[in-house]
């Protein structure tokens, strides 16, 4: 099997040699009923559904309760995205005989555009409203799928990050519940981080 | 269980290393289900004590503390040793092995909590690092040394214990400051 430059870089999520991988489909249905496809690929990047399809629960579909339809194919989009990934970096690791100098650039180039590629998704994939974010955390949580939960809390922090605590109770809605003395013992306990 | 607003400290003697730690007494677990009583709508921050101790674990250090303040449930859940652990792991070089992390976490609990290491070694490296500029150039190599931020933290514990160790009843409260905020300053050895 000669491996060219063109094979190389037309990488995709079709069955390739190493043939664990199954092209089967999986079913996922939405707290509001409706069905979505995923790979059973990018399935199992959730350790929720990957146990259930290897307990054998997953033939008729999944239902996910906690899941609303909206939340659902944006997960699933990350999966995709992800499982890709991983694929392609198995692929590349995999198949060392294969590679003369030449696929190896081409790979390597691939894969620091694709890097790229990934990062500005998962960008975009949480650039939304605080409401549409926390419903892709508990998504993550509850499927269990540990690179969307670290994007998506990551998001968070970010915006509390550096804001005062005044913003913060804005941002997210909380009220200050504590007493005067509370707060005052809250405050020095925590001074010792601002002491310059 | 009808524990509602308690403003207070509890009374007594403090015992001498915890005293930080009594300043307020709403545990985390009253305050969840307190908030439990209050419902509906859409999900807030604060509808998931687990959720929000993953938000915050992912925090630089000055903003967790500051979170602190922002209401109970944030002063609770920033308290968890298992958050200023995240912190702590993110910047200190890998233990070797899952099994080690077991018992590192044995360590720096025994020597007074990951938080406690924080503020006096790795707050201050970090810091002074960041301050020189360093973490910008090489970051792996700015990875401070597990054994050596343990080594200086367990230099403390052994001196609080020194310190506190002598007066039992209403003695302790001017305990001599740690020899490690020496970290905090700029040091002449020249």
């Amino acid at each position: 099997m000669a491996a060219t430059p063109a094979d190389a870089s037309s990488s995709s999520s079709e069955a390739v040699v190493g043939g664990e991988k199954s092209n089967k489909m999986i079913t996922l249905i939405s707290s509001d009923g409706e069905s979505f496809e995923a790979t059973e690929e990018a399935a199992k990047m959730s350790v929720t559904i990957k146990h259930m399809i290897e307990d054998g629960c997953a033939d008729d579909g999944i239902p996910l309760p906690n899941v609303p339809a909206k939340i659902l194919s944006m997960v699933i989009e990350y999966c995709n995205k992800h499982a890709a990934d991983a694929d392609d970096t198995n692929k590349h690791v995999a198949d060392p005989a294969d590679a003369d100098e030449d696929d190896d650039n081409n790979n390597n180039n691939a894969s620091a555009g694709e890097k790229e590629d990934l990062k500005s998704f998962d960008a975009s994939l949480v650039a939304v409203d605080q409401a549409t974010l926390f419903d892709i955390i508990l998504a993550a949580n509850f499927l269990s799928i540990k690179g969307l939960l670290d994007l998506a809390c990551q998001k968070v922090a970010d915006d509390i990050k550096d804001k005062s605590v005044e913003e913060v109770r804005e941002i997210f809605k909380i009220e200050n519940d504590f007493t005067k003395e509370e707060e005052e013992a809250v405050r020095k306990e925590n001074a010792w981080a601002f002491n310059e | 269980m009808n524990q509602h607003r308690r403003p207070v400290c509890m009374g007594g003697p403090p015992a001498a290393p915890r005293q930080e730690e009594d300043a307020v007494v709403v545990t985390e677990l009253e305050v969840r289900v307190q908030l439990l009583a209050s419902g509906g709508g859409a999900y807030n921050i604060n509808d998931n004590a687990d959720i929000l101790s993953e938000i915050l674990a992912r925090l630089d250090g000055r903003s967790l503390a500051s979170a602190a303040s922002v209401c109970r449930l944030w002063a609770a859940v920033s308290r968890r040793d298992a958050v200023w652990e995240a912190l702590c792991l993110r910047h200190v070089g890998p233990a070797s092995g899952p099994a080690a992390g077991h018992a590192t976490r044995t360590v720096v609990a025994a020597l007074g909590g990951y938080r406690r290491l924080y503020r006096l070694c790795l707050g201050p490296a970090l810091d002074r690092l960041g301050r020189a500029g360093a973490l910008a150039h090489a970051q792996a190599r700015a990875r401070l040394s597990l054994s050596l931020s343990l080594s200086l933290f367990s230099i403390d514990c052994y001196e609080r214990l020194g310190g506190g160790g002598g007066g039992s009843a209403g003695a302790g409260r001017q305990q001599p400051p740690s020899s490690l905020l020496f970290l905090c300053k700029p040091v002449d050895v020249s």
